[in-house]
């Protein structure tokens, strides 16, 4: 059965001025015509069609600005479409923030009410959940303090608690997950499946492709305001990969006359030989790049290093010029792969250099190609920080 | 057959529904943040609630003072801290409240946009909480009239008919600069002037005798007029001034419905306004 229904749904919105802010620009524009108003809009969402049946978990993914937040702002009734509509079959629930209306001067106690209240609960409702609310939440102890005086993540943890006893027939949920520390984000996750699992239909939206991947069954792809692609979630998570491959490839200085050998057009390429800006975590990846050789060096090395965030070291690897590229080339296409499974979630640019063993640098490009490995739905995907590395760990019990 | 409630959600339309039905609904958030408002107003002040108790007596003191040593006016039977504080509590109630339902969108900016609920909620919200503060200036006044003596007569029981209009055209005003408000930040720098005009143009520290019968009947446009001339006819048994307080019911009930108009005309953008 059809759970939600949306047809043709188009928002627009003028950015930059609005178009009175100040009485004073009201009464200014009472004598002037409004031509000029059409200059900044910007449609969030341009006929976008779908149907949701029930006890499905839609992902909703897309880059910043897509118009996710836009359709998950217009299916919670918070703003109204410009165009189209769309028909909701029961109860609705909209978790686009933790923590609404939580107001600091009150007690946890207070706040639970006030939240619950808020988010569409009924006393009686509150009052039957409030025990499991308050085990959930883990701070039993503090119930009575004033929120202003909890730790964020206490906070955060109360404020989740409330949320996720929120028993609506149709759920929306906005990037909620990333609060509070590891043991409870898995924790929320389970609860999350658990939702899932129930029958209810959930609209979930998200940038972490782990916990979509794991939580949803279908997909919804939205790029500037339209909807892209429609299915299951693996391929949405695919079609979303390839949006963000990146059109060029890494732009590097004017050649250098005076260098003897010189690297140009490199770029970070995925399995299929496209570059790319974002790596599935189980899949294989390359750095591409071209070397030009105006005179040869004795001994030359190729030294290619990945680096994390911090500009560190995470591995480095040497190899002798001349081992790969026979000497009578003048220019020549290189790849070094890294295998999949080995590099963890996570942001890393590369280092790549051409150096003689005494020490002189030939060519140096530090930190370039910045790319993100992504998870794609690994158990780990509760976890914010992976390290760089993936292991397949050996556990023994040896007493 | 399980009851399904199913959801439209269509762009504005060019009518204005007046569906009341919403709030009903959603009576237990109303509830809630009334008692969010009573709870915290008087938080981490040193004297708590006793500021709903100081305010209107000193007020009232100041007042006395001021118009019955010096400017002397006549209240007739009514001895004047009786007659200031009747007045004082309605327009002290109806100051704060319109202050502070006028910023309840831009204050529950969070609210609006992150969750559905009937807005008008909260303006009406903020003044209900307001009629908390009502109750401690009416204790007062219990007290100052068993001091004057003064004799009730069958009269009293149309006093709550005078609140309920008050706590009415306050509602309607509040709920006209909230909506106001958040498209035109002017209003925070407006509404004082517009309130001190008002409390001028209300007998509330001066009464209607000292205005010709004429003038009477234009200072009735104000609701406030035939408000506080009906309060004060009911708890001190002096006559109904029927034209006056007609006029007033009238400028009530066309304020509410204007304000209830503008406030659902705008309400449909807050989320993209605020």
């Amino acid at each position: 059965m059809k759970t939600i229904k949306v047809e043709n749904l188009s928002k627009l919105y003028h950015i930059g001025d609005r178009p009175a802010d100040s009485l004073r620009d009201a009464l200014m524009s009472v004598g002037r015509n409004s031509g000029s108003v059409k200059k900044n809009e910007l449609w969030a969402l341009n006929g976008v069609s779908f149907e949701v049946n029930e006890g499905e978990a839609l992902g909703i993914i897309g880059r910043n600005g897509a118009g996710k937040s836009t359709l998950l702002k217009i299916l919670s009734r918070i703003t109204k479409p410009t165009r189209g509509s769309v028909e909701i079959r029961g109860r609705v629930g909209s978790l686009l923030e933790v923590g609404t209306g939580f107001h600091n001067e009150l007690s946890g106690r207070e706040n639970i009410f006030l939240n619950g209240a808020i988010l569409g609960m009924k006393r009686a409702e509150i009052q039957k959940k409030f025990d499991e609310i308050v085990a959930f939440s883990e701070i039993e102890k503090f119930l009575d303090t004033p929120v202003k005086r909890y730790s964020s993540g206490m906070y955060m943890r109360l404020a989740f608690s409330v949320a996720a006893h929120l028993d609506p027939e149709v759920l929306i949920v906005d990037e909620v997950l990333a609060v509070g520390d590891i043991s409870f984000q898995k924790k929320c996750l389970g609860k999350m499946r658990e939702v899932g699992a129930s029958g209810r239909t959930v609209l979930f939206v998200s940038h972490n492709l782990g916990s979509l991947g794991q939580i949803c069954t279908k997909g919804l792809l939205l790029d500037d305001g339209k909807l892209m692609s429609y299915g299951g979630i693996e391929e949405a998570i695919s079609d979303y990969l390839n949006l963000t491959l990146t059109e060029g490839q890494f732009k590097l200085d004017e050649p250098d006359d005076n260098r003897d050998m010189d690297f140009t057009a490199v770029s970070v390429t995925n399995k299929d030989g496209r570059a790319a800006s974002e790596i599935p975590h189980d899949e294989e990846f390359f750095l591409d790049f071209n070397l030009k050789i105006k005179r040869k060096r004795r001994g030359a090395l190729f030294c290619v290093a990945l680096l994390n965030k911090n500009k560190e070291r995470v591995f480095t690897e040497h190899k002798l010029v001349e081992d790969i590229v026979p000497g009578n080339v003048h220019e020549a296409r290189l790849k070094f792969k890294i295998p999949k499974n080995f590099v963890a979630p996570n942001t890393y640019s590369f280092l790549l250099q051409i150096f003689l063993p005494d020490g002189e640098i030939i060519h140096n490009l530090f930190d370039i190609c910045p790319f993100n490995v992504l998870d794609t739905g690994s158990e780990l995907s509760a976890y914010k920080d992976y390290g760089y590395v993936q292991i397949k760990g050996d556990w023994q019990m040896t007493g | 057959m399980q009851e399904v409630n199913i959801t439209k959600i269509e762009p504005n339309s060019s009518w204005i529904k007046l569906d009341l039905s919403d709030l009903w609904a959603y009576r237990e958030l109303l509830y809630f943040l009334i008692w969010r408002d009573v709870k915290i107003r008087y938080k981490q002040t040193a004297i708590g609630v006793m500021w709903a108790i100081l305010q209107p007596i000193v007020t009232t003191a100041i007042f006395t003072v001021l118009f019955s040593t010096f400017a002397r006016f006549d209240t007739k039977e009514i001895p004047y801290p009786l007659f200031a504080l009747s007045g004082l509590m309605i327009w002290l109630f109806v100051h704060t409240s319109v202050t502070i339902a006028s910023g309840g969108f831009v204050n529950n900016a969070n609210l609006v946009t992150k969750v559905y609920f009937p807005r008008l909620i909260v303006p009406v919200a903020a003044t209900l909480a307001c009629v908390f503060d009502l109750i401690f200036s009416f204790a007062i006044l219990v007290i100052l009239m068993l001091y004057y003596g003064t004799t009730l007569t069958w009269q009293i029981v149309f006093a709550p008919v005078f609140v309920i209009l008050a706590v009415m055209q306050t509602i309607a005003f509040g709920t006209l600069f909230s909506a106001l408000n958040v498209k035109y930040r002017d209003v925070k720098f407006v509404l004082p002037f517009l309130l001190q005009i008002w409390m001028i143009a209300s007998p509330i520290f001066y009464p209607t005798t000292l205005l010709s019968e004429k003038w009477k009947l234009v200072f009735a446009i104000n609701p406030l007029t035939g408000i506080l001339e009906g309060f004060r006819s009911s708890l001190f048994g002096t006559s109904f001034d029927r034209n006056v307080i007609a006029i007033s019911i009238i400028s009530v009930l066309v304020i509410s419905l204007f304000s209830l108009l503008v406030f659902k005309k705008m309400e449909d953008d807050f989320a993209d306004l605020i």
